[in-house]
């Protein structure tokens, strides 16, 4: 399969008064065309930060220091903002974590569809109309020709994440990067909408980069997924691979912290400790001081993200000398 | 039924919601049809009034109200009814005035603090701190006596000394609305700044902006009419309800009339402008109503 996007040891810091942040520190992936690719962590660890770089849409104390992101032959880290905003929502659209605040609150939403439209001078309004409400029929909103013209206020929190959906869609870009789209959710609406993305997914052949901390959500929807931790990566596997062997303590902690119906006793087995603070990072791998395998290498040297299967990249100590298979 | 629903949704814009709502408040709407009775006088006054503001006729001095002169003359034998109109009109141009002034100078400053953030903001505020502490009364004063008496004078003085809260008010929505979600979403998909702060910064700003205006208006008429009160008001002979009642009042006792029907017209519009105000802002808030 071709690749649609390749990013090589991206570097996103942060400058902060008490000093600096690594929220991105040095992570590579692909995504094939019509691939999804799930990004998972935790709060803080990177995960938004990364897709946002790519976009160049980090706030103003942050910079890409590093790395490179290859999106069909052009690195979207030299671009300038010019050119950016034109890959931006035409050729790269985005979908938001909460649907509630992501519509402007005055503005029909079938204005808010014709926009990208029109930004990105692909269509005159008349037709950008049509291609609203024909957006609108797609991603499922009822009485779509009358609703095109209502104010988000009057649509509920799933029915506006299609209205994003549709607005992602309005300019038939090759990736969508979906920011925890369902997190804000009911967990009723939530299937509804993931439903969905695999279907335009489908339709319009599109690429995905899902950002999640659920990492069920991830295992059901993914191609690959790529775990993250304080801003790096810490295992990286298609998606069957992933399931079928997960390698890193990390994600096994993530798993085991899920619920598994299938088991009798349905106790959560959270992952003891917290995030790592960013300005004061552990030595050795990130994650020593919360994983339950640590040994003296683990607090001294950094691990590096090393192929240990097809396609499977694991940073782990233990790992990489087989302690854990 | 199908017709009924489609004709229902074509009212549900978001104007024609807060109009809706703030229908519903009847001291709003009372007050709101008071203001445009009082504007259209205002706009016609020289139309309208029987007499002119500084016609005297020394045959009728203190005459309580007849047919002749419906609310009475005063001590010069002015009619107080046409002298009421143009101090009506001259209320309502230093109040829609004063808030032009007030809105542009305000907006202006505040969305530039709110925007570029940093130095530039740290010291507008500053500036907007030493507006918001100096006595506005007193800058009023000082402004006036060292610019002159004039009725534009006057709304500019009480313009340039009351846009500090506006400021403040646009900046903080600048600083909120800049990094808003829908904002941020629009900026992802590719739209350019000029076009954020055009369709999604200053439309989403309108409402507070409006309400902040209503209140404003009987702000500047009760300034003036402080001003008046020591003498720094508009200028007689020309009207202003200030004046008018300050000269009345050393009549109060024989010739009630001559406060009475200023005193009456000035609160009448001050409530007006005030609960309009309120209606405005109760309208404009709830967000997320079905």
């Amino acid at each position: 399969m071709e690749e649609l996007l390749v990013v090589n040891n991206l570097k996103t810091h942060f400058r902060r008064y008490e000093g600096v942040v690594k929220a991105v520190d040095g992570i590579s992936y692909k995504i094939n065309y019509g691939e999804t690719l799930t990004i998972v962590g935790e709060s803080g660890s990177g995960k938004s930060v990364s897709a946002l770089s790519l976009l160049g849409l980090i706030r103003k104390n942050g910079k890409v220091v590093d790395g490179e992101a290859i999106f069909e032959g052009r690195d979207l880290l030299k671009l300038n903002q010019e050119e950016l905003r034109q890959i931006r929502g035409k050729d790269i659209s985005m979908v938001f974590q909460d649907p509630m605040t992501s519509l402007n609150p005055i503005m029909k939403i079938g204005i808010q569809i014709m926009e990208p439209l029109i930004w990105h001078k692909l269509m005159q309004s008349t037709e950008a109309r049509e291609k609203a409400i024909e957006l609108l029929r797609v991603v499922g909103i009822p009485d779509y020709r009358v609703r095109a013209w209502d104010y988000p206020f009057e649509f509920s929190g799933g029915m506006r994440q299609r209205v994003m959906i549709a607005i992602a869609l309005a300019c038939n870009p090759k990736l969508i990067i979906a920011d925890e789209p369902t997190t804000a959710l009911d967990v009723t609406v939530r299937a509804q909408i993931l439903n969905l993305m695999q279907d335009m997914k489908e339709e319009f052949g599109l690429s995905i980069m899902l950002i999640t901390h659920d990492i069920a959500l991830a295992m059901n929807f993914s191609d690959s997924i790529m775990v993250m931790y304080a801003g790096k990566v810490s295992e990286y596997a298609p998606v069957a691979e992933f399931i079928r062997n997960p390698l890193h303590p990390y994600s096994r902690g993530l798993i085991a912290s899920t619920i598994d119906i299938e088991t009798e006793e349905s106790f959560i087995k959270p992952i003891p400790g917290a995030p790592p603070n960013p300005l004061d990072l552990p030595s050795g791998c990130k994650f020593h001081p919360r994983c339950a395998y640590t040994q003296d290498i683990c607090r001294e040297v950094e691990p590096e993200c090393k192929e240990v299967r097809d396609g499977h990249k694991v940073a782990c100590h233990l790992v990489e000398r087989g302690e854990i298979q | 039924m199908e017709m009924v629903l489609k004709q229902e949704h074509k009212k549900a814009s978001y104007w024609s919601s807060v109009w809706r709502r703030f229908k519903s408040n009847k001291m709003a709407l009372a007050g709101l049809i008071f203001i445009i009775i009082i504007t259209v006088a205002a706009i016609f006054t020289p139309w309208i009034a029987p007499y002119g503001y500084d016609e005297t006729n020394y045959a009728h001095t203190f005459e309580k109200p007849s047919r002749q002169f419906i609310w009475g003359t005063d001590d010069l034998g002015r009619d107080i009814f046409s002298r009421n109109l143009y101090a009506m009109r001259n209320a309502l141009l230093i109040g829609f005035g004063s808030q032009a002034v007030v809105v542009i100078v305000g907006v202006i400053i505040g969305a530039i603090a709110g925007f570029r953030g940093g130095t530039v903001d740290t010291i507008l505020m500053r500036i907007v701190d030493i507006m918001y502490a100096f006595p506005t009364f007193l800058f009023n004063v000082i402004l006036v006596t060292a610019l002159g008496r004039g009725i534009h004078i006057i709304l500019l003085a009480i313009g340039i000394t009351g846009w500090a809260g506006t400021a403040r008010l646009v900046r903080g929505m600048a600083m909120s609305l800049r990094n808003a979600d829908f904002v941020e979403a629009a900026r992802a998909l590719g739209a350019k700044e000029f076009y954020i702060i055009r369709k999604y910064i200053l439309p989403n700003m309108l409402g507070p902006i409006i309400v902040s205006i209503a209140f404003g208006i009987p702000n500047a008429i009760w300034m003036e009419a402080g001003l008046a009160l020591v003498g720094m008001g508009v200028r007689p002979p020309m009207p202003s309800w200030g004046n008018m009642i300050s000269a009345g009042t050393g009549y109060i006792m024989a010739f009630p009339h001559m406060v009475l029907f200023p005193a009456l017209l000035f609160a009448l519009t001050l409530l007006a402008f005030t609960y309009v105000g309120d209606g405005l802002r109760d309208a404009m808030s709830p967000r997320g109503e079905v």
